[in-house]
């Protein structure tokens, strides 16, 4: 059985994810909306470490080194800029791709085992992942064209 | 996505605002029209009887809350958020207990002495968050966190805002400046006559 690996995997990522929020957040403080909803998802995403932990608990956390990793390529240094805000934000998007698969792949876990407390709580966040990766993606698509045509 | 006349309703999670109050900014900031002004009044500012019904911006604020700050009926507050600073004369008012209320209708086009006049910056946009919903974009101008302070009595001069609509002045709160009741007068008087063809 291998439900602690990714529950450790998922817990892990939603706490760097966080992190990286806040991170991308600062670094373009300038772009108001993205400074103030980098904000509110990076709670979001520590709500969802929050909800997991007693799972967490319960079926033991494997720690996979690969979220810190994820969390040192893609946010150690932020960029500055139009174009430095489009690849954080895509170093968001792949953070926030490895969360929503994670909740995906313990939900099918959760089914398996008939852990309903785990079913709820993936079912009242893997929307919010799946949610954010959709603003991620919405915000992108606005800042590409300034920035891949006319930006320099 | 075809409503055909009806309209669909999209249920969203709660969350809370951007800025709290608590801390140095224990008020909820909030601004809004008069019923007397439409927008800068660039147009209601030109018709006698609405400005003289509210001719100056002012605050809006609960006794309870006023009373904490030792503030009466018509002395001049300072409100401040970490954006921006205003300052008009305060109107003791059924309000809820935290949060002042500011017309924003008040900006500087009509002052000769520019961007604050006697004194006193007075333009309610200056203190409000630089902030949108994600989805509609619509702006967050209806909540900030502020202070509150006073700056000056009354000294016999009442608040300009309206004794109608919502800042109507409670009685319990009344004491300084008594304040001038909004009244039409002869400007506000129509006649019409009509003769039969």
């Amino acid at each position: 059985m291998h439900l602690a690996n990714y529950l450790g995997y998922l817990h892990q990522t939603e706490l760097d994810l966080a992190e990286g929020y806040r991170k991308v957040g600062e670094a373009h403080a300038q772009e108001a909306d993205v400074y103030h909803l980098t904000h509110t998802l990076a709670k979001q995403c520590e709500a969802h470490a929050e909800k997991l932990k007693p799972f967490v608990d319960r079926y033991g956390e494997e720690k996979p080194e690969e979220p810190e990793n994820l969390y040192h390529e893609f946010f150690d240094e932020n960029r500055s800029g139009s174009l430095g805000l489009l690849r954080d934000m895509q170093d968001l998007y792949l953070m926030a791709s490895a969360s929503d698969i994670s909740w995906t792949m313990i939900g099918q876990a959760a089914q398996g085992v008939r852990d309903r407390e785990l079913l709820e709580v993936v079912d009242s966040c893997e929307m919010e992942t799946s949610n954010q990766l959709k603003w991620i993606r919405t915000r992108m698509k606005q800042a590409a064209p300034q920035t891949l045509i006319v930006a320099s | 996505m075809n409503p055909d006349g009806r309209a669909i309703i999209l249920p969203a999670g709660y969350l809370p605002p951007h800025e709290l109050p608590g801390g140095e900014y224990p008020f909820v900031y909030t601004n809004g029209r008069t019923v007397y002004h439409f927008h800068t009044r660039t147009k209601t500012a030109r018709a006698s009887q609405l400005q003289n019904a509210a001719p100056d911006a002012w605050v809006e604020i609960n006794p309870s809350d006023a009373e904490g700050l030792g503030v009466k009926e018509g002395d001049t507050v300072r409100v401040e958020t970490p954006r921006g600073t205003l300052e008009a004369k305060a109107r003791i008012s059924g309000i809820r207990e935290g949060v002042v209320f500011v017309p924003f209708h008040y900006g500087y086009f009509d002052e000769p002495e520019g961007d604050s006049p006697n004194g006193h910056p007075r333009a309610a946009n200056e203190l409000t968050i630089t902030d949108w919903d994600p989805v509609s974009k619509q702006p967050i101008f209806k909540v900030a966190a502020a202070r509150v302070s006073k700056v000056a009595d009354a000294g016999g001069e009442p608040s300009p805002a309206p004794t109608t609509t919502a800042s109507v002045p409670v009685v319990e709160g009344a004491v300084g400046s008594a304040p001038t009741e909004t009244a039409g007068g002869d400007e506000a008087e129509v006649k019409e006559t009509v003769t039969e063809a």
